[in-house]
């Protein structure tokens, strides 16, 4: 055997080698890695209430329209969607994109909007069942257009269609599939990403959709890691295991800003805190002078510059400018008089000897420093005279007692990623806070015919001003988010706090 | 456990597989009902009516058991409510994850405890002894969540040494295992340490040394062989105590092991995952146990029948 | 085992005990971190040079007063909430050992009894005890603690319910073991032989025999308790607010371990110290009492 025979497979199989491994000419393969809180809940985007599992999601799945805040205030844009009509709110006609294409080449048709909305509504098992409870029938007449007709003038459809529960689903892979349980093994939508892997505690990884719709997608792969523990989510960021991270706690944005090749950004968010109060009779908050008390001692300014670090505002309002039936007044002109509060507490018969004690309950690591602001608010409480222990609570404990009313007179809660004030009129108020108003029901009643968008609005902004007027809940602030962010993208993060990967651009 | 035949302790553990199935029910429908976890924020008390009655959580909980015990018969293993698929695969998936950072956490102990034992055996009861004893029982004392973060922050932010969180190759496994290990590592290097000093008290310890032999060596064979059997046992409690106990490590480097799964489980109540969970942890508790009765055997003969 | 049978009940070892503690460093170090720490507990009020609740935020985070940024009146800094990190930790110690003693007391207490009960009664009641022993043990701690405190809440009171509940298994095993060991011995038969009743024996000659393994036990459970509280905390159970304890403020304090280090590091090393000297001293008494487990 010569040198020739000796070599000739081994330099054939490092030429192969050679070959396969060499990065292509065009763009060399790139991953965007996001850092979640927590792990994704369900690849079924009707089977859970859960933002940072939609934020997953909303890259393997589309929705009829989206959500756009870019102008201030929430406008919807056409997706999947091209135009929409409606003379009377009740009976409305969408015209679809016929380009679209699902993950397994099947042709997008109207038949699968329809097919995703009876789907939601029949299944009582999924969380997000009553998402299309206005529609009372829809119909595809043909493969680009859907009729819908709710049960009553509903100027919200449109809400319906973006969010939690509106990722559209294939009728054809889904009845091939045999059921939920199958299909969302290998889930098939018409996004920009196509589902690779789910490790569940550990990583989501997405692929590329070459054949998406809305042109090439911007990256290769993503993978969306769940990273539970604060310091490890951040420490990822640092040293480059991840591109966004999201939940930074404000002390470290001098650290991220420090490091060579990360910044922090913040930005406005879909989402507020309140106290919500107990209001019945038999307790000490259910004086109105007692609770305009606490309205009154608490410095909300302080607590956004020293606890969030001046990342958020304060406001006595339910929700943030850019929703729909936002109330400036809330916002504007906040009081913090604890003199004031002293004298109503001595009017309401206190003083001396005599304390109010409320308890305040709050989550711990639920909402970004939710525990602190508690803490904060109960030394603002103390400070006008109130005797106040404050309870900190695991997350599933705390859900525990508010679907059985087991909190004292104040308790903290972040309403988040909702797209319009009149879901404050969803609560149930006499079971949770022992309160009722004549006004408040008939506004309630109200918003649910209302004929126009300003219509809806107003009456919503009434229902703000009376709940802020009894404090009934207490408004406090309008955090900001607060993420983590490598130099090797640029984003700047969204209203609704979704990551969707083709919002991530390269510098 | 010597002389105990397979079969009869496999038919031994059914009773006490009962008991926990039992236990863990009942706690966990303690701890409330699920639907309330379940619910979008907006969601109407009708709609979580709606899902109670769709699962069946407003039965009465024996009955709930029955069934659920019932469905276990006939291979129904449950549906998981967080994720909504069948429960067993949910919980199988995770076990090479478990096997592997349980694995890590006591290769890391022995390679601690070896040296560190022997060292301070040799140099009995002088400072150093003293300080290396100091020093193995502080990964015992100190929080193991503690340990972990400042093991990243230090080998994984500072020094960049180590990947910092997560699975993936046997480097995503390094820092993990360390911090398991170091908690182990002290009651192991005592063990070590005390049967070699045992060995040393030994007569044919000084036979050897007046026949020339180096001390070093037969205390070292007949002190790691006197150290093996105690050291198996003590091996074996702790592998079985890692397999579902690591869930703070875990939760601190993203491991996706059953540790995680079952907190996770746990607050969402979702009662199909936990007590697969746990059938599975105790069945691989079994199974360790089984194979230390069989190590025991190879180590020493006289110890079988 | 002669000796044993010539003798009603074992020999006082109190005295060589003593002798030996005094020449052994590893034990005194441990009973002197021990009694420092319940120097610490039982004097707080007067050691603590600042009121541990007293929130100020426009002085949190601050460091410890030898860095720069540091204030001497605070001297080991603040925490999030601008409290007085040194009075704390102060505070803290009555807390961690209190749970640590209480917890112990109880499983100990709960075990002893169970313990007892299976290696006197034997027959079906052992049977029954011992499976759900095995039952238990087969369920992995932290999830078992996890699950009751979930049914208990937080609080040191359900605390010290939750860890006893998960921690009396080690040592029922235990006490049952040696029970059976000494109730086959020549001079426990002697006693039964000369008429005494059940109560007495088992006061009178058996529990004095197993004393010392359940003592070891015991004092090295103090140890686990007390980091079972900060396991705990981090799981987001454990004590609440006003009440103080290391474990809840190395939990609170790890999200700043990258910047403001000195909020959980403190209470961390104050835990590790006080779990040490229990290591310490509980080897110290294993050694001694019981060269048998050794």
């Amino acid at each position: 055997m010569g040198l020739f025979d000796f070599v000739r497979w081994p330099a054939l199989a490092a030429a192969t080698a050679l070959i396969l491994l060499a990065p292509r000419g065009d763009a060399a393969a790139e991953t965007l890695t996001i850092a979640q809180g927590n792990d994704i809940l369900s690849l079924d985007p009707a089977n859970h209430g859960n933002n940072s599992t939609e934020s997953a999601l909303v890259n393997i799945y589309d929705y009829l329209v989206n959500k756009d805040f870019s102008q201030g205030q929430l406008r919807f844009t056409p997706r999947l969607a091209l135009s929409w009509k409606t003379e009377d709110n009740i009976h409305w006609t969408f015209k679809l994109r016929d380009d679209v294409h699902w993950h397994n080449g099947d042709r997008f048709t109207a038949q699968d909007v329809k097919f995703t909305i009876e789907r939601s509504q029949q299944d009582k098992k999924l969380v997000n069942s009553s998402k299309f409870r206005r529609i009372k029938s829809v119909e595809a007449p043909d493969d680009t257009t859907l009729t819908v007709e709710t049960d009553g003038p509903d100027t919200l459809l449109l809400h319906a269609f973006v969010g939690n529960g509106a990722g559209i689903l294939p009728k054809a892979a889904f009845e091939k599939a045999g059921g939920k349980e199958a299909f969302f093994k290998h889930p098939v939508g018409t996004g920009p990403y196509v589902f690779q892997q789910w490790i569940k505690s550990d990583r989501v990884v997405l692929a590329g959709n070459p054949h998406w719709w809305g042109g090439t997608p911007k990256w290769d792969s993503v993978v969306i890691r769940s990273i539970p523990e604060t310091t490890t989510r951040v420490a990822e960021l640092l040293t480059g295991g991840v591109d966004i991270a999201v939940n930074i706690p404000p002390e470290d944005i001098p650290r991220l800003n420090d490091n060579k090749g990360t910044r922090a950004i913040t930005f406005d968010i879909a989402r507020n805190l309140a106290l919500h109060v107990r209001t019945g009779k038999d307790r000490v908050t259910g004086d109105p002078r007692v609770r305009e008390a606490i309205d009154l001692a608490i410095d909300r300014k302080a607590i956004v510059e020293q606890v969030l670090e001046g990342h958020g505002a304060p406001t006595r309002g339910f929700f943030p400018p850019a929703i729909p039936g936002f109330a400036p007044e809330l916002s504007r002109d906040i009081l913090f008089d604890p003199e004031r509060a002293k004298a109503l507490l001595r009017e309401a018969g206190y003083g001396g000897g005599k304390r109010p004690a409320i308890r305040i309950s709050t989550p711990s690591g639920r909402y970004v420093k939710d525990r602190e602001i508690v803490e904060a608010v109960a030394g603002y409480l103390e400070d006008v005279g109130f005797q106040v222990q404050v309870e900190v609570l695991d997350w599933t404990v705390y859900n525990n007692k508010l679907v059985g009313d087991g909190f004292g007179e104040l308790y903290l809660w972040g309403m988040g990623s909702y797209t319009d004030a009149s879901s404050l009129f969803v609560d149930n108020f006499k079971r949770h806070y022992d309160w009722s108003d004549e006004a408040f029901e008939g506004l309630a009643a109200a918003v649910r015919q209302a004929k126009s968008e300003a219509e809806r609005i107003a009456i919503s902004q009434k229902g703000q001003q009376i709940i802020a007027e009894q404090r009934v809940r207490i408004g406090l602030l309008f955090p900001q988010s607060i993420y983590g962010v490598s130099d090797r993208v640029i984003y700047k993060g969204r209203f609704d706090e979704m990551i969707a990967a083709e919002d991530v651009s390269r510098p | 456990m010597s002389g105990r035949s397979p079969l009869r302790t496999l038919l031994q553990f059914v009773p006490v597989l009962y008991i926990v199935s039992l236990i863990v029910f009942v706690l966990v429908y303690l701890t409330g009902d699920p639907s309330a976890l379940l619910i979008p924020e907006d969601a109407s008390e009708e709609d979580r009516l709606a899902l109670v009655a769709a699962w069946g959580l407003d039965q009465p909980w024996y009955l709930q058991y029955l069934r659920y015990m019932g469905n276990i018969l006939t291979g129904d293993f449950g549906v998981s409510y967080r994720y909504g698929t069948e429960a067993l695969p949910v919980v199988i998936e995770r076990i090479p994850a478990t096997l592997q950072l349980t694995a890590g956490g006591l290769v890391v102990a022995i390679l601690i405890a070896l040296p560190t034992g022997i060292f301070a055996a040799l140099r009995r009861n002088s400072l150093p002894d003293f300080a290396i004893s100091a020093v193995t029982v502080l990964g015992k004392a100190m929080p193991n969540f503690w340990v972990g973060i400042m093991l990243i922050l230090v080998f994984g932010v500072w020094l960049r040494l180590v990947p910092v969180s997560g699975s993936g190759g046997f480097s995503h496994l390094i820092l993990p295992a360390v911090t398991l290990g170091t908690g182990f590592a002290a009651e192991l290097t005592k063990l070590i340490r005390s049967s070699l000093l045992e060995v040393m008290e030994q007569d044919y310890v000084r036979t050897a040394r007046a026949k020339g032999l180096s001390e070093a060596r037969v205390v070292l064979r007949h002190g790691l062989a006197n150290a093996l059997i105690p050291a198996v046992t003590m091996t074996s409690l702790h592998a079985i105590a890692l397999l579902g106990g690591a869930l703070v490590t875990e939760t601190v480097f993203s491991w996706p092991g059953l540790g995680q799964l079952v907190v996770q489980a746990i607050y969402t109540k979702d009662m199909a995952v936990i007590q697969i969970a746990v059938f599975v942890i105790t069945i691989m508790a079994l199974t360790i146990n089984l194979a230390t009765d069989a190590l025991y055997r190879v180590i020493d003969p006289r110890l079988a029948g | 085992m002669t000796d044993l049978l010539l003798t009603a009940s074992p020999p006082p070892r109190r005295r060589r005990l003593l002798r030996s503690l005094l020449t052994n460093k590893a034990g005194v170090a441990g009973l002197a971190i021990l009694g420092l720490i319940l120097f610490v507990a039982l004097g707080a009020e007067h050691l603590a040079p600042l009121d541990p609740l007293r929130r100020n935020l426009s002085l949190k985070l601050l460091p410890p007063a030898w860095l720069e940024g540091g204030n001497p009146r605070y001297l080991l800094g603040t925490d999030s909430q601008g409290r007085d990190l040194f009075s704390r930790i102060v505070f803290g110690a009555r807390t961690s050992l209190s749970v640590g003693l209480a917890a112990v007391a109880l499983s100990s207490l709960i075990g002893l009894a169970l313990g007892l009960l299976a290696g006197m009664a034997g027959g079906r009641v052992d049977t029954l005890i011992m499976r759900v022993i095995d039952a238990m043990l087969a369920i992995p701690t932290m999830l078992f603690m996890l699950v009751v405190a979930l049914v208990a809440g937080s609080g040191l009171l359900p605390l010290v319910v939750v860890i006893a509940a998960t921690n009396w298994v080690g040592c029922a095993r235990i006490v049952r073991a040696d029970v059976l060991g000494v109730k086959e011995m020549d001079y426990v038969a002697a006693a039964r032989a000369s008429g005494a009743g059940p109560v007495g024996l088992v006061l009178r000659h058996i529990l004095p025999n197993i004393l010392s393994s359940f003592v070891v036990v015991s004092t090295l459970n103090v140890g686990t308790v007390i980091l079972a509280e900060s396991a705990l905390s981090f799981l987001g159970f454990g004590i609440q607010p006003p009440e103080i304890s290391w474990g809840q403020m190395l939990s609170e304090g790890r999200q700043y371990l990258a910047t403001s280090w000195w909020v959980a590091t403190f209470p961390g090393i104050a835990i590790t110290l006080t779990v040490l000297g229990v290591i310490l001293l509980g080897d110290w008494l294993r050694d001694h009492l019981d060269p048998r487990l050794a």
